[in-house]
C-alpha cells in the first residue's frame, strides 16, 4: 500500500520539503503573510497593490516553474479494486498468436512500432532503445498480444532527450481502449482494467507478469516519483484484457 | 512464435530419432522407453526423487545397478533441475563405469548433443550444456549414452518464469523546470517593473507640479 501511498496526480516539488506552498508569496491567499505586500501598503491608496499583486504573482510563477514536473501519475481511482480479473467489459475469446506490430492507444495520442524484446541478465525485461523516443518493446518470449496469456509491453516515459512514447501513461482511465495490430493483419483490442504504480523493490513479479487464461496485456513504463540520484523509484502499470478484433 | 514451430518439429525428430535408434539397438528398451515420453512427467520425477536421498552414494549405487542390470538406464544426475531457459547445466552419471566416456542429448531443450568426460579422479563422467532460450515450459528427459553403450537419464524441468522486476524505462530527461510557467512569471514581473516605474515618474512629475 506504500505504493499507493505514492500515487499522485502530476507531481511537482518531488525535492525538498514543501516547496511549493512555502513560496514566499504563497498563492495561498494568505494576505497580511505576503511579504511584497507591504511596500504597497505604505504607499497607501490602491495603486501600490497594482504593482504589488503582479509581482507576487509573478515570483510565484517563476518559483513554481522552477520546481521540476515529473510525469503524470495515475490517481488511486485507477487502481484495481478487486484485483486482476474482474472485469468490467466481457472479456473476447482469445486469438490465434501472431506477433505484434504496432501498439496505438487513442486517448494519449500514442501510435508506436512494437519491437521483440528479451530479458537482460537480472531477469528483468530488456527495454527498447532509448534514443527513438515513439517505439514500445514487447516480450517476445511471453504471450502475443490477443493470445491467451499475458501478453507485456514495455515503453519509455522520457529519455535523456525529454519525454517519450508513454509519457502520458498515467492518464489513462479504465476503459479506455489499447490497441496492438499484429502480423496476421489482425487487430486486438484491450480495455484498461486498471492503472497501478509500484515501488521498484515491491514489484509484484506474479501479479504483472503471472500466466491468465485469458487474453491480457500489461503495458509499463517508469513513474511513481523521480529522484536525482536514484532516477524513477517505481513503474506504472496498465492492465487490460482483450474485447475484441478488428 | 513462427520460429518455434520448426524447433519443435526438430525437436520431435530428434526425439524420435534417439528413440528409433536404441530401440533398435535394444529392443528390452522399447517398453520401458515408450513409457517414460509418453507419462513423461510423473514417472521419471518419482524415480529420480527416490535417488536423491542417497546423494553421492546413491548416485553410485545407481550406477553400478545400472551395470549389472543392461535394460535398466542408469540415473543421470543433473544440477540444476529445475532451470530457467539459458542456465547452463551440470550433467554427471556413475552409469558409464571408470574410465568411461559419453554423449548426451539435450535436444529437446534446445541444447543438442554435448560430451561427458571421467570427472577427475572419479568412476563419474560429467558434461555441461545451456538450456535454449526458447527451450519449452515442461519436463524434459536428459539421455545420456555411455562408449559402452549403457544409457542414463535424467529429468529436466523447465520454466520460463517471464521478466521478473521493475523495468528500466526512463531516465528522468522529461523532468524538467516547467519554462512556460517560467516564462510568464518573469513576463509579469517585467510588466510589474514597467508599470512600477511609469507610477513612479507620473507620481514624482505630480509632486514636482504641485
Amino acid at each position: 500500500m506504500t505504493a499507493r501511498a505514492r500515487r499522485r496526480g502530476r507531481s511537482r516539488g518531488m525535492y525538498g520539503a514543501g516547496a511549493g506552498c512555502g513560496a514566499p508569496c504563497g498563492g495561498g491567499g494568505g494576505r497580511g503573510g505576503c511579504a511584497c505586500g507591504a511596500g504597497g501598503r505604505t504607499r497607501g491608496g490602491g495603486s501600490g497593490w497594482l504593482i504589488a499583486i503582479p509581482v507576487c504573482v509573478g515570483i510565484w510563477l517563476v518559483q513554481n516553474g522552477s520546481e521540476p514536473v515529473t510525469p503524470p501519475m495515475p490517481t488511486a481511482a485507477e487502481a484495481f479494486a478487486a484485483g486482476p480479473g474482474s472485469h468490467t467489459e466481457a472479456a473476447a475469446a482469445p486469438m490465434r498468436p501472431s506477433a505484434p506490430v504496432r501498439l496505438s492507444i487513442p486517448e494519449i495520442k500514442v501510435n508506436a512500432q512494437v519491437l521483440g524484446l528479451g530479458l537482460g541478465r537480472d531477469g528483468s525485461l530488456d527495454v527498447p532503445p532509448p534514443v527513438i523516443r515513439n517505439i514500445v518493446g514487447w516480450y517476445k518470449d511471453g504471450a502475443t498480444p490477443g493470445a491467451k496469456g499475458t501478453a507485456v509491453v514495455a515503453g519509455h516515459v522520457d529519455n535523456a532527450q525529454g519525454p517519450a512514447v508513454f509519457y502520458e501513461l498515467g492518464t489513462l482511465k479504465k476503459g479506455h481502449h489499447i490497441e496492438v495490430t499484429r502480423a496476421d493483419g489482425r487487430t486486438a483490442v484491450f480495455t484498461v482494467d486498471a492503472l497501478e504504480v509500484y515501488n521498484n523493490a515491491e514489484f509484484p513479479d506474479r501479479k504483472v507478469y503471472g500466466a491468465t487464461d485469458r487474453a491480457e496485456l500489461r503495458v509499463i513504463t517508469c513513474g511513481g516519483g523521480f529522484s536525482k540520484k536514484g532516477g524513477y523509484q517505481g513503474n506504472v502499470v496498465a492492465y487490460a484484457h482483450l474485447i475484441g478484433t478488428k | 512464435m513462427p520460429i518455434i514451430a520448426p524447433l519443435l518439429t526438430r525437436t520431435a525428430l530428434a526425439a524420435a530419432a534417439i528413440a528409433l535408434t536404441v530401440a533398435g539397438s535394444t529392443a528390452a528398451f522399447a517398453g520401458d522407453r515408450d513409457g517414460s515420453w509418453d507419462a513423461g512427467r510423473g514417472g521419471p520425477e518419482g524415480s529420480w526423487d527416490s535417488g536423491r536421498d542417497g546423494n553421492g552414494d546413491g548416485g553410485r549405487d545407481g550406477g553400478r545397478d545400472g551395470g549389472r542390470d543392461r535394460g535398466r538406464p542408469g540415473r543421470l544426475e543433473l544440477s540444476p533441475r529445475h532451470v530457467r531457459p539459458g542456465t547452463t547445466v551440470t550433467a554427471r552419471t556413475t552409469a558409464c563405469g571408470r574410465d568411461g566416456r559419453a554423449r548426451g542429448f539435450a535436444e529437446s531443450v534446445g541444447a543438442g548433443e554435448f560430451s561427458l568426460d571421467r570427472a577427475a579422479g572419479k568412476d563419474i563422467v560429467a558434461g555441461k550444456f545451456r538450456v535454449a532460450h526458447h527451450a519449452r515450459t515442461g519436463n524434459h528427459t536428459i539421455r545420456v549414452r555411455c562408449d559402452n553403450g549403457r544409457e542414463a537419464h535424467g529429468d529436466l524441468f523447465v520454466e520460463h518464469g517471464g521478466p521478473t522486476g521493475h523495468v528500466r524505462t526512463g531516465v528522468g530527461g522529461s523532468v524538467t523546470p516547467d519554462t512556460t510557467q517560467i516564462a510568464a512569471g518573469v513576463a509579469v514581473l517585467a510588466a510589474a517593473a514597467v508599470g512600477g516605474t511609469w507610477l513612479l515618474r507620473r507620481r514624482a512629475s505630480g509632486a514636482q507640479a504641485s
